[in-house]
């Protein structure tokens, strides 16, 4: 089947925005739009968009830049951290994110909490002009209703913060726009994901490109990549654990024939799998959302990786789980995952990183083996 | 000045013996009542409030002693065996999971002293990202109920969190947290009265928070006697000792009159002129965790450098972070102790403004900092730490080892490296 000018520009987009994640926001920065970044999947964007500023999530890397060093980082920051708040560390340092004029950070891992407070420290440091201004935003993913208050009063008090930065206060009309036009995305992702289009690399493309780029043009290439031909067949596996801000893993699978057709890391599409609810107040709605579905190493329930973002079954051969080195929470699941799928007749091995480490391609190829020679779940 | 010391290098003081009976004595207890009685008992952090439970009679139990007992017996290579067996991958912290296997693994003639009992409730602080899970895990094999207390995150760090710490902590720690945490309290004294079937006295636990205070100043007493002291007088395993022996039974009348006698006692050999190494050149402080399972590396330089061990945050965290001066609210009080415990003692501005204090009252020259291997929530804040205590002009070493794997650690290689560090680093 041939591809239509309009799958093939959104494409085009798509690659532009996964090759150049800071791009765009930097060039908002230039036409004299209020930047505020963002880490983590437990951000609003919905209020950031609210005060009239524009919602940018950051990355520790860009393609091909993952085996840079971090030697300014790696003076205040211990080596057993997550790899990619190290390239993060450090581009800041190097002054790479001075142009922000506000970077959220969400209490909602530990290592992002440590992060902030390593920031407030490098702040006092010989280059801490260069590292943009900071904002915790303590949110809390307990399911008591104290934390619920909590939680509440924190949003209150971003919004208010907001105000400060941008000029306008996030209000409750205009949060409830944002609200609408964010959830838009999120169905629209959601149906692309699971019409047989999209490819995994693609998916995780365009899933970091709803996390950087405007909200309407996320819109617009999905409506593009709609008119692509159905992808080419592939065994088709679920993928769990460690984040993945790019394709290294997905692009290993895939050498082997093996497509990730759906994941539950916080740059996946899982992201877009719950709405934020329209009918109820609108910070209320957006606590329920974040504290609930926000991806995180502190969420309490996470999704069962095997379902697709319908909630449906995502017709996978196995789920491979991937921890990162010096993982020390995604793991403890694992063992009971592994036996609630292998009952599902669904094969569940674990991938060690680094992904292009000896442990993990092998890992991959022993998959890939038993999967495509007809082998069943349990090998 | 100039006076002859006599070396009390090789006594330990009398009160350390009593601390050892004390905490025999807790176990004896635990056993009789709730292993053998079936009493209600709670397994629960080390940074959690067992404050209540103290107040309501209830045995409390810390994983970190028990993985501590088990390491002892030499047990964790066939667990950590298990670990990998079940599919739990190898980065994954042990320290704090070692219990939680022997009941995943229900073998009660291989566990120490036959493995725990099922709790009335587990309870841990989400401290780090993984304590839910690991409690979860444990609490379903147990079929037992839990709670997890929050943490929300401190905002400001205002400088010299010490001397506000203990008076003025509703500045500290920032009121809307304390609210949080007064909230998260209540909530818990329900649930462990419902569990534990005990009813929760208010008035007793203020005599409790009343007696914390008194034994943090009889602490603090003794560590102004170590700090000033012309040459130590007391080794630091006898005051890890001492002062954890107060700690783990805080809120009793028996902390209280430890650590008046364990005050009194060095001050009494400080009046004789006693010191562990006459000879003492150097103070050196140990920073982060502590060596538990090979506590006599702290007094491995005072033959061979004159070079002796004087502080680590265990001698008098008891006095600076625990006491909570209050009026009429000692629920409020207790939300301030447990608050912000790990921030004062592990992120950078707090732990090295305080180390600083402690190396310039007690005269130290250097420090040694212990890093666990492989292990991310014991790191957070150790690089900026050493950095920060570095530029304040203290040399820092930074060694690592497994915290409950004794055969990784090599002796003679580390005792080399840090003697090397104090002929190059500190007498240079």
């Amino acid at each position: 089947m041939i591809m239509g000018n309009n799958a093939a520009r959104a494409l085009a987009r798509l690659g532009g925005a996964w090759s150049a994640p800071d791009a765009t926001a930097r060039q908002k920065k230039a036409e004299g739009e209020p930047v505020v970044g963002f880490l983590g999947a437990t951000a609003p964007v919905e209020m950031i968009a609210a005060s009239r500023a524009y919602p940018f999530r950051l990355k520790g890397t860009a393609p091909g830049t993952e085996d840079l060093t971090t030697e300014f980082a790696d003076r205040l920051m211990e080596p057993v951290r997550e790899a990619y708040l190290r390239h993060l560390f450090d581009r800041m340092l190097k002054g790479e994110f001075q142009w922000l004029d506000l970077l959220v950070i969400p209490r909602t891992s530990e290592g992002l909490l440590q992060f902030y407070y390593l920031l407030d420290y490098a702040k006092s440091l010989e280059h801490g002009e260069r590292l943009p201004p900071v904002y915790l935003l303590d949110f809390l993913q307990t399911p008591h209703d104290y934390s619920v208050r909590y939680n509440h009063s924190m949003l209150c008090e971003f919004a208010n913060r907001l105000e400060e930065v941008t000029g306008t206060r996030p209000d409750s009309a205009s949060i409830s726009q944002q609200i609408v036009r964010y959830n838009a995305g999120r169905a629209a992702f959601r149906n692309i994901s699971v019409g047989g289009k999209l490819d995994g690399v693609q998916r995780l493309k365009l899933a970091a490109f709803g996390q950087h780029e405007p909200i309407e043009d996320f819109c617009s290439i999905i409506e593009g990549l709609a008119e692509l031909p159905p992808c080419p067949s592939a065994v088709r596996i679920g993928l769990s654990g460690s984040p993945h801000e790019n394709a290294s893993l997905y692009e290993a699978l895939a050498a082997h024939g093996l497509d990730v057709a759906v994941e539950d890391h916080d740059w996946g599409g899982a992201i877009y799998e719950h709405d934020v609810s329209e009918a109820a107040e609108p910070i209320e709605a957006l606590e329920t959302r974040y504290r609930l579905y926000g991806i995180s190493m502190r969420q309490f329930q996470r999704r069962h990786p095997e379902l697709d973002l319908n909630g449906e079954e995502a017709r996978v051969k196995a789920v491979a789980f991937y921890f990162e080195e010096n993982d020390d929470t995604l793991g403890w699941e694992y063992p009971d995952e592994r036996v609630r799928l292998e009952r599902l007749g669904i094969a569940a091995p674990m991938l060690r990183g680094p992904v292009n480490g000896e442990a993990c391609l092998g890992g991959i190829a022993d998959l890939a083996a038993r999967l495509q020679n007809g082998g069943t779940a349990h090998g | 000045m100039g006076e002859i010391f006599t070396s009390v290098a090789n006594e330990p003081l009398a009160t350390t013996a009593l601390a050892k009976e004390k905490q025999k004595g807790w176990f004896v207890d635990f056993r009789t009542r709730s292993m053998e009685q079936g009493e209600p008992y709670v397994i629960a952090a080390a940074v959690s409030p067992h404050e209540i439970f103290h107040t309501m009679d209830v045995p409390v139990v810390t994983n970190t002693w028990y993985s501590s007992i088990i390491s002892a017996k030499r047990q964790s290579p066939y667990y950590f065996d298990l670990m990998e067996k079940l599919g739990f991958h190898a980065d994954l912290p042990r320290y704090l999971s070692l219990p939680m296997m022997t009941t995943l693994d229900n073998d009660p003639e291989r566990a120490p002293y036959g493995g725990l009992p099922k709790p009335a409730l587990i309870l841990d602080r989400l401290r780090g990202d993984y304590a839910q899970r690991i409690s979860s895990k444990w609490a379903k094999a147990f079929d037992a109920e839990t709670f997890f207390l929050d943490v929300p995150a401190q905002k400001k760090l205002i400088p010299n969190w010490w001397e506000l710490a203990q008076h003025d902590w509703e500045t500290l720690y920032e009121s809307h947290r304390l609210d949080y945490q007064v909230e998260q309290l209540k909530a818990l004294i329900e649930v462990a009265e419902r569990t534990c079937g005990r009813r929760f006295d208010m008035d007793e636990f203020e005599g409790e928070m009343h007696r914390i205070n008194k034994a943090g100043e009889n602490v603090a007493r003794a560590r102004d006697a170590i700090a000033s002291a012309e040459k130590c007088p007391v080794s630091l395993p006898d005051q890890l000792t001492n002062v954890m022996a107060a700690t783990w039974n805080r809120g009793s009348q028996w902390s209280v009159d430890h650590t008046a006698a364990y005050a009194d006692c060095i001050e009494a050999r400080i009046a004789e002129r006693q010191a562990i190494c006459p000879g003492e050149k150097t103070r050196l402080l140990w920073l982060n965790t502590g060596l538990w399972f090979n506590t006599g590396f702290y007094r491995a330089f005072e033959e061979s450098h004159n070079a002796v061990f004087v502080w680590s945050m265990y001698s008098n965290y008891f006095s600076d972070g625990y006491r909570k001066y209050f009026k009429d609210d000692p629920l409020r009080a207790l939300a301030a102790r447990s608050i912000s415990m790990n921030e004062q003692l592990h992120l950078p501005p707090w732990m090295a403004g305080w180390i600083l204090k402690q190396a310039e009252d007690f005269r130290a020259s250097g420090a040694v900092m212990l890093t666990p291997i492989g292990d991310r929530l014991s790191s957070y804040g150790t690089r900026a730490c050493i950095d920060m205590l570095e530029r304040a002009g203290l040399p820092v070493l930074e060694v690592s080892a497994s915290m409950v794997d004794a055969r990784l650690w090599d002796n003679d290689a580390m005792i080399a490296k840090v003697g090397d560090f104090i002929d190059r680093r500190i007498k240079a």
